[in-house]
């Protein structure tokens, strides 16, 4: 399963709403991926796929640049992250392996 | 067995599963299947059981350090820090604690369904948070059980509906519309600050300097924050702690030792806790919003206050520093006249004063957020000391809840119960 991860100051709040906001989306677009939430700190220790974040936050960051982070600038508007994600070079690959039907739900990458 | 009985020592008596049962019908009227139901009831008591866990710890070093505050500087430091006082608030009423939060929520839904105000609020940690300081403050009054969960469920309701009302009037110039409210419980510092902020308001328009969005980094890791925050608290009073004192305390180590090994306790304790809630509310919280989409039409979500942040990042963080500044002149002042003093915590100043900062600026211009983040952070500092002493039930418990909304419904609440029970 595709891993995203959204990440705020401390995980409690404001990524946990953009969590419920990208859930949502996600089952539009019949895209299958694990959402989760977490902090700042914890952030570093993780590899997801993708990483969601305000702005401010995802440059503070450092993931080594393998991994991409699309930073918001508005956490509350659902078009800005639906704009967001379909300028995301690893979220247009997977939709367009879903349109292929090579989009892998089980697997990790 | 009476319905009080079956409250008090039936399955409904354990905080864990009332929790779990909230979670398991949330996602079941959610129609999630099967394996997210059975996932998320289990996390929810898991994370329930962690903030014990993270409470125990970091409530031990933080003793060690009200003790070392006591012995070197003769005085009682109250640190305002939610996550602690929860977490032992958990500890000794998780049951009401959990009981408040179920009323409270189901009221505050049928408030946002039959009345004008129509904000659902979607910050689980502070409904948390609130609930631990209403059941710490009505176990220590006379009300008996159920009275309890069913006052306590009510403010806890009230308060979750008319905070996002009091700040709405500022926070819809910062957010340009009415779709979105703050659900964060310091709503009278936010309407304090936006209000002074407009009597203030700069005439001319300046820019912050850009200089100090370069300190933005160094105030993110919010561990590494609190780590250095607890050692120099632990490494300042150990200074002032007599050699013979700190060897009976901590049996010889060095006090730059025990100084550090005692602040990253405490944050490793505070990690465990955000780990709890983190674990409890992303469970309750996703079930709440899906439940409240269907039976309020046309609710205003109220959020937690950083989504402020992205309105004025710089803004942000100096309204940090200064409320910061704000709590340090508060806590003098209260030295000055007394022997227990609040010692601002950075962790309340970054949220709360933060967003301060961010509502000031966009109202004020920059005089606006200079004035308005120091009275908030004095303001903020200040008002624990009203409150601390009405949760006598925790003990002598050195941490205290930091925001303005929380010591603002304690101290109105006490009054109430008070005058109630005179009749």
């Amino acid at each position: 399963m595709k891993q995203i991860t959204i990440v705020c100051s401390s995980g409690l709040g404001t990524s946990l709403m953009v969590k419920i906001l990208l859930s949502k989306m996600l089952r539009e677009w019949g895209l299958q991926a694990n959402v989760s939430n977490t902090d700042q700190s914890s952030i570093k220790s993780e590899t997801p796929d993708l990483v969601i974040g305000a702005k401010q936050i995802i440059a503070s960051i450092d993931l080594g640049g393998t991994i991409e982070c699309i930073g918001l600038e508005n956490l509350v508007d659902p078009q800005h992250l639906r704009e967001k994600l379909q300028n995301s070079p690893t979220f247009l690959k997977w939709l367009n392996e879903l349109k292929e039907g090579k989009y892998e739900s089980n697997t990790t990458t | 067995m009476n319905l009080t009985q079956l409250l008090n020592t039936g399955i409904m008596g354990e905080p864990a599963f009332i929790l779990g049962i909230i979670a398991f019908v949330g996602l079941m009227l959610q129609r999630a299947p099967l394996n997210k139901v059975t996932t998320g009831t289990i996390k929810t008591m898991l994370g329930y059981i962690l903030i014990q866990i993270g409470g125990m710890a970091a409530g031990t070093a933080l003793s060690n350090l009200s003790a070392m505050i006591q012995r070197g500087f003769q005085i009682i430091g109250i640190i305002p820090h939610n996550e602690t006082v929860v977490a032992l608030a958990q500890v000794n009423y998780g049951k009401e604690i959990a009981w408040i939060m179920l009323v409270g929520m189901c009221l505050h839904l049928l408030i946002a369904r039959l009345t004008p105000i129509k904000y659902i609020f979607l910050t689980g940690h502070h409904i948390l948070y609130m609930s631990s300081m209403l059941g710490s403050l009505l176990v220590s009054s006379s009300l008996d059980g159920i009275q309890v969960y069913l006052i306590g469920g009510i403010c806890l309701a009230v308060a979750m509906s008319i905070g996002p009302a009091i700040a709405q009037p500022y926070v819809k110039k910062v957010i340009g519309g009415n779709h979105v409210a703050i659900g964060h419980f310091n709503s009278v510092g936010y309407f304090l600050s936006g209000l002074i902020a407009q009597l203030v308001r700069s005439k001319k328009e300046k820019e912050i300097p850009e200089r100090i969005q370069k300190l933005q980094p160094f105030f993110q890791d919010h561990m590494v924050v609190v780590a250095v925050f607890t050692f120099t608290l632990f490494f300042v009073s150990s200074l002032f702690v007599t050699p013979d004192g700190m060897k009976e305390m901590f049996s010889g180590r060095s006090f730059i030792v025990v100084s550090f090994i005692q602040s990253v306790w405490f944050t490793a304790g505070m990690y465990i806790i955000l780990a709890g809630v983190r674990m409890l509310i992303s469970e309750i919280i996703p079930a709440f919003q899906g439940i409240a989409e269907r039976v309020v039409p046309r609710s205003i979500p109220a959020l937690d206050c950083p989504i402020l942040f992205t309105y004025s990042p710089i803004a942000a963080i100096v309204g940090f520093l200064i409320s910061f500044a704000g709590g340090l002149t508060a806590m003098s002042v209260l030295l000055f006249y007394q022997y227990t003093t609040i010692i601002p915590g950075v962790i309340p100043h970054f949220f709360s004063g933060g967003a301060a900062g961010v509502i000031a600026y966009k109202i004020g211009g920059r005089r606006g957020l200079f004035i308005a983040t120091f009275v908030h952070g004095f303001i903020i500092t200040i008002l624990p000391v009203f409150l601390t002493p009405l949760l006598s039930g925790l003990g002598y418990v050195r941490a205290t809840f930091a925001d303005s909304d929380f010591s603002i419904v304690g101290i109105l609440l006490h009054f109430l119960v008070r005058l109630f029970s005179i009749n």
